[in-house]
């Protein structure tokens, strides 16, 4: 009796452990099951959460759940990219970042990077271009180091600090042959301050790009002087400007966004994700949407891949941070 | 231009829109009017939904938001005593005490009705003068706001009433509390080693902090306090709409002056809605006969809050219409609901998109006009929470705050601001410190400095702040300013002791942390 109990028991267990077995790897199979968080570490409204709602709504499609987009901006973006990082990692929350991960780390804001997520895919590459108002003198990207030798420690350059665009001036400042010390960096905390800045012809030049101002472009508001990308871009207001290449800089410079999940998810989820992305950047009309209005060229990239390609980019903007001072 | 607005209007009055509009008022009143919500909350939630909407619907709900939210904060402020939003501050100076003295429905009245008003004559402005506003704003530098908030600063000492050194301690408070989280140059500072310290305190935790606890904790002492004249009030819930009327008919100027400050201070940049009903009520109090009659509940006070913090609504409008550049961030979600649509504000919107600018003025016009609908409805309502007894009220109100507070960043750490400097406002009042300064201090530091250091980065002399003319203009103000007000605070000094104590500000009869 006591014999037949014990097998039972045995039998049982067995039997229960191989259907939780199952029903984990059942679980997997019906990923995702709930809807799922993405955080935005930017305000609401701005290009980043714009450019990834946008691309958000489409993915929601290939998931079958929602993906709700959580704005939560603070400290330089890295409040947001600290919560996706201590999440947990069921795949349930993403991040939608880009560079900053890398230029808060290289910034000594905090002790992380990329190393810390387990990167989804890159969505979008969004080219920054020097910008100045129309009564300025210098035509383009090319007259930049004449000017200032012209005018020396006089010429001011607005930047948000430890942003993308101050790492942008940096490598322009090298490719040109131009000492920091010889400009004036001024910092302002956003896009819209340095835009009114330059409105006011407070400062010389500022970075911008076609998501904020390709209509400032179009009606003559702003002078954009270049495009720091080996082909010019697309659309109309945006295919008269030359590339740095074009001018004889030798510079690549974009803003990268992807979306980012925290380390330990499971590799079949990361998949499933990059996958629904794939497809959401494969629709005609997001693209066109992404290219004219929002400026931005859809690259999407995953697996390897994007981890070569985050790696790559992390070691450029440290060569790049040598010359800044934190 | 005329066919486009009449063609807009059309669009605007359809059925389907007009109910979006409703529908966005609705929900603004009711995010502005609980403490910690916030115009930007509401409209933040309703950002989603326009996505789906074709540009004009989008557009006209948000609007709807804007404006039911700027009129939702005064319930808030008269019926709790707590401000709904930072815009809504000084609208409880008078709000309150007029509730508490038994007329809620007369306060709520008139803050509805000069919310109109504000509205609708910043409309005008925008329209009439919007692009010349624009042009104006650009002169506006760092400079021009350093010393504007400068100005609005040399407040305190109208605002501490009497207590002039407490009050100018509680304002360096509130601006060093600013200075937590990182500077402008990515140093962190007085951050004690703590990640979650390092984006600072969020503003409106701390002010619905300081404000709600508080009053909440007043509210809860006078339940235990049997002498309180409080009790003997008798609460006349209903709407004395003829009186409103005259009292709005008897302040024609201050409505005006108000509507004039909210709409030229919403256009400016840099400097936030917030600061606008500060100097409104500052300037109703300086021109009026009887300024020592302010803060008891007259209806001078809640016009000039409530006129002025409507007109921002039309006048935030204007940089962002005539220059593509938001003038906060209600606008930069407006915005990005308009660039959603393949619109991009800006000069070019004028030419290329008039049907829709003509929409933004339609709306903001029907929406002023359904948001009086819906508080005639709805203030019949609003003014029962005065029978709400206070062992109900403070602990609903205590949660609405805390979940307003977490909604607006999503972080848990807020909650903790919220209680942290609820702790410290009731503290504080208990001392008798005036909390008003502290706030102002708490909304202005960041952008001071901000602005300040800025203005040096460009050009490094101190002169120039007197050498530009509208900067050299607004530090004269700022001394004006204060001779004033120390005048008028020994005034009010000396008439305390003719009275032997027993003026209207005397802390026993009147909630202490409003002047």
């Amino acid at each position: 009796m006591k014999h037949n109990k014990i097998i039972s028991i045995i039998f049982s267990s067995t039997i229960a452990a191989s259907a939780s077995a199952f029903s984990l790897s059942a679980a997997a199979d019906t990923y995702p099951e709930q809807d799922i968080r993405m955080v935005i570490p930017y305000g609401a409204g701005g290009p980043t959460d714009i450019i990834f709602r946008q691309i958000a709504r489409e993915a929601e499609k290939e998931l079958g759940v929602s993906i709700i987009p959580v704005n939560m901006s603070g400290a330089g973006a890295t409040l947001g990219s600290r919560n996706v990082k201590d999440a947990e990692p069921d795949g349930y929350t993403i991040l939608g970042g880009h560079d900053n991960i890398a230029l808060s780390y290289i910034a000594g804001m905090v002790d992380y990077s990329y190393d810390a997520f387990a990167p989804v895919a890159r969505v979008t590459q969004t080219f920054n271009m020097p910008t100045t108002y129309p009564a300025h003198p210098v035509m383009d990207a090319s007259e930049i180091p004449q000017y200032i030798e012209d005018h020396p420690g006089e010429v001011k350059f607005s930047m948000i600090p430890t942003s993308t665009d101050h790492f942008f001036w940096m490598q322009m400042f090298d490719a040109m042959g131009i000492d920091v010390a010889d400009v004036k960096l001024i910092s302002y905390p956003d896009t819209t301050e340095q835009m009114s800045a330059l409105m006011a012809e407070e400062i010389d030049f500022t970075i911008t790009n076609a998501a904020c101002c390709s209509s400032f472009y179009a009606d003559g508001t702003f002078r954009p002087l270049g495009v720091a990308h080996s082909e010019r871009l697309s659309g109309e207001a945006l295919q008269d400007i030359k590339t740095f290449q074009e001018m004889g800089f030798d510079m690549e410079s974009a803003t990268s966004r992807g979306i980012f999940a925290p380390t330990g998810t499971p590799q079949e989820r990361i998949d499933i994700l990059a996958d629904a992305f794939e497809t959401a950047l494969q629709n005609a009309d997001l693209k066109e949407k992404l290219i004219t209005e929002l400026g931005s060229e859809p690259s999407f990239l995953a697996g390897q891949e994007y981890q070569d390609f985050l790696q790559e980019n992390q070691h450029s903007l440290e060569k790049v941070a040598e010359n800044i001072a934190f | 231009m005329a066919e486009f607005f009449t063609h807009a209007l059309s669009l605007v009055s359809s059925p389907s829109v007009l109910l979006l509009i409703t529908i966005g008022v609705l929900f603004g009143i009711i995010g502005g009017s609980i403490p910690g919500f916030t115009v930007t909350m509401a409209i933040l939630v309703v950002f989603p939904f326009t996505f789906a909407m074709d540009p004009v619907s989008g557009v006209s709900i948000m609007i709807g938001v804007f404006v039911g939210g700027y009129s939702g904060g005064l319930v808030s402020g008269v019926m709790l005593g707590i401000p709904g939003t930072p815009s809504s501050i000084t609208t409880v100076y008078d709000g309150y005490p007029m509730a508490l003295k038994g007329e809620p429905g007369r306060a709520l009245g008139i803050g509805v009705l000069a919310s109109f008003i504000g509205t609708v004559i910043s409309v005008a402005v925008l329209v009439l003068f919007g692009p010349l506003l624009a042009k104006f704003s650009m002169n506006f530098r760092p400079w021009e706001i350093s010393t504007l908030i400068l100005f609005a600063l040399t407040l305190v000492a109208g605002l501490s009433n009497g207590r002039l050194l407490k009050g100018m301690l509680a304002a360096a408070l509130g601006l060093l509390i600013t200075t937590v989280g990182y500077d402008r140059n990515s140093n962190i500072r007085f951050d004690f080693d703590l990640p979650t310290l390092s984006s600072g305190f969020e503003i409106l935790p701390v002010m619905i902090g300081i404000f709600a606890f508080s009053q909440l904790m007043e509210n809860i002492e006078k339940l235990g306090d049997k002498d309180s004249a409080h009790k003997n009030v008798s609460m006349n819930v209903t709407i004395p709409y003829a009186k409103i009327v005259k009292d709005i008919m008897g302040q024609k100027i201050n409505t005006l002056r108000s509507s004039l400050i909210g709409s030229l201070v919403g256009a400016l940049p840099g400097t936030g809605g917030t600061v606008a009903n500060f100097i409104s009520y500052d300037q109703a109090k300086k021109f009026s006969r009887h300024p020592e009659k302010f803060g008891t509940g007259i209806p001078n006070g809640i016009i000039a809050s409530e006129a002025s913090n409507s007109a921002v609504a039309g006048g935030s409008f204007v940089p962002t219409l005539a220059l593509g550049i938001p003038g906060d961030l209600p606008m930069a979600i407006m915005m990005g609901v308009l660039i959603l649509h393949g619109i991009t504000p800006g000069p070019l919107m004028f030419e290329q998109n008039p049907v829709l600018v003509g929409a933004i003025y339609a709306s903001l016009l029907i929406g002023a006009i359904v948001m009086v609908l819906c508080q005639l409805f709805l203030v019949r309502w609003f003014a029962r929470i005065a029978l709400i007894p206070q062992q109900v009220l403070v602990p609903v109100v205590l949660m609405l705050c805390a979940i307003g507070a977490y909604a607006l960043n999503n972080n848990l750490f807020d909650i903790w601001v919220l209680f942290g400097f609820g702790i410290i406002g009731y503290l504080l009042w208990k001392a008798d410190v005036p909390l008003t300064p502290l706030i102002l201090g708490v909304v202005l530091g960041n952008n001071l400095e901000q602005q300040l250091f800025r203005a040096l980065e460009l050009d490094g002399s101190w002169l120039t702040f007197l050498t530009r003319p509208l900067s050299a203009t607004f530090i004269v103000l700022s001394v004006l300013s204060v001779i004033l007000a120390l005048r008028q605070n020994k005034k009010i000094n000396m008439q305390r002791t003719d009275d032997g104590g027993s003026s209207p500000l005397h802390r026993d009869s009147t909630p202490d942390h409003k002047p």
